[in-house]
């Protein structure tokens, strides 16, 4: 199924008949926010549309892309959000319900951001020389959100899946998309995906399971760091992303350097020339400085 | 006086039947109220333990079932898999296109339209609040079905052969 095709289909007809004429092809970002105007982020710019969103109808796009089991889809709201077929996230925020210090539903939903998926195979080409360097490097991708980390790793996955045994740890769903325990992308012949799982427990658990070559994941944070050494110290190789501007934000992220310097190639993404564009990348003991700033994906 | 005769013996057959149908009425409204609570408790089932998407657990609900109450369940179910319509929509739909062919009273429909508007709105907790909830209130239902089965139902049945008798007796 298209992109267009799972997105309209996940909206109330009221706000799809208002894009159903659009082109999908540029589109990242469908935004609805309750009580403002339609907004859709395309080719760089945001353009809002004259329907101003209810709060009805967020309540009844959650319906939808939930199948009417909130109950069902309690732990991704917690977290919020929900990934449809195709891989395509659904962002949500509203009111954080709390108990314990934890959150226990996230409710009144205000706003809802689709964030369109796409498998762009090639993306990783530019990359590919740095992480197979001799021996494969424990690689780490830093950049802010919508700068390509997720499209980058889902190549690398399909380019290592068909020379090594590789295990996608795949928390949000999104390097795979899995639907009813299919991959929606290629993601290689020889690559694993546990599906929707914490990083810190998917970690020891693939390592045990499936004797991977390489584990690959999505947005690494302070709470993984422990299962990311356990990995490494077992001769696993690590392809991660983070979220970041420098590389000196993430090490305060992760909590100090040592992690950091387990990683023998950093690559760090802006959207200077669009998604995907190398803005440096770092070496052990080698900085090869600023890239040509060309762009991976578009 | 043979023709007349004849003539008596279907006008009280028919009223009779009528009688029977009517009294049957109530009999059916209490398997029906019955059939409705043990459905809740599957759907409570899959909610709570097996956290199944709401579709999935509405048809698999009505396939357990064997009166008409299970093609609510159905239709709801299937009515879902269409994209674009929320489970309360669906079970209203299915609830409306059923309600013809059920024994039951408004005050059972109200209950059901009720628990339909809560349908997959929020998590497990208030999913199986709600269906205990329309429980209890289909429990008080039951007793009040009960009760009108033992009131009625032989009146309904006397009365549709007193009925029949009364009128061939006009007729000679």
């Amino acid at each position: 199924m298209e992109a267009k095709e799972i997105i309209l289909g996940n909206l109330p007809s009221s706000v799809s008949k208002e894009i159903s004429d659009i082109s999908f092809s540029d589109i990242e970002e469908i935004r609805l926010r309750a009580g403002r105007r339609l907004a859709v982020y395309s080719a760089g710019r945001y353009t809002c549309f004259g329907h101003i969103v209810t709060c009805g109808e967020i309540e009844q796009t959650l319906q939808i892309i939930s199948g009417s089991s909130v109950y069902a889809y309690i732990e991704e709201i917690k977290n919020c959000f929900i990934t449809l077929e195709g891989g395509h996230r659904v962002g949500l925020c509203g009111r954080a319900v709390i108990e314990g210090g934890r959150i226990k539903n996230i409710i009144h939903i205000s706003g809802v951001n689709f964030r369109i998926a796409r498998q762009i195979k090639g993306a990783a080409d530019k990359i590919m020389p740095y992480i197979e360097k001799n021996n494969i490097q424990n690689t780490l991708i830093i950049s802010p959100p919508q700068c390509g980390k997720t499209t980058i790793i889902r190549d690398a996955a399909r380019q290592l899946g068909s020379r090594f045994k590789v295990s996608v740890i795949d928390e949000r769903g999104e390097i795979a998309a899995m639907h009813k325990g299919m991959p929606q992308y290629d993601i290689g012949d020889m690559t694993d995906v546990l599906d929707l799982c914490p990083k810190a427990i998917g970690i020891p658990l693939m390592l045990r399971s499936m004797s991977p070559d390489v584990i690959i994941t999505d947005e690494i944070a302070g709470c993984d760091v422990e299962a990311i050494k356990q990995a490494l110290s077992c001769g696993v190789r690590i392809i991660a992303t983070a979220h970041g501007d420098n590389v000196w934000q993430v090490k305060k992220r992760l909590g100090g350097g040592s992690i950091m310097e387990e990683f023998g190639c950093i690559i760090l993404l802006g959207r200077r020339n669009g998604p995907g564009t190398i803005e440096r990348i770092e070496e052990i003991g080698i900085k090869t400085g600023s890239k040509s700033g060309q762009s991976l994906i578009i | 006086m043979l023709v007349k005769l004849l003539g008596c013996i279907i006008i009280i057959l028919c009223s009779a039947k009528i009688g029977f149908e009517e009294a049957a009425k109530y009999s059916t409204r209490v398997k029906e109220i019955r059939e409705l609570q043990t459905a809740l408790a599957a759907l409570k089932g899959e909610i709570g333990f097996c956290r199944t998407p709401m579709s999935q657990a509405l048809t698999r609900t009505g396939q357990k079932l064997k009166s008409s109450v299970s093609q609510i369940f159905i239709k709801a179910g299937e009515d879902l898999k269409n994209k674009g319509k929320s489970a309360a929509e669906a079970w209203e739909a299915a609830l409306l296109g059923v309600q013809k062919n059920l024994s039951l009273k408004n005050d059972e429909i109200y209950i059901l339209s009720t628990f339909g508007k809560l349908l997959g709105v929020n998590d497990a907790g208030g999913q199986i609040e709600n269906i205990e909830l329309t429980s209890q209130k289909l429990a008080i239902c039951e007793k009040q079905a009960l009760e009108d089965e033992r009131r009625f139902a032989r009146l309904y049945r006397s009365l549709g052969i007193i009925g029949g008798v009364f009128i061939s007796i006009l007729f000679i």
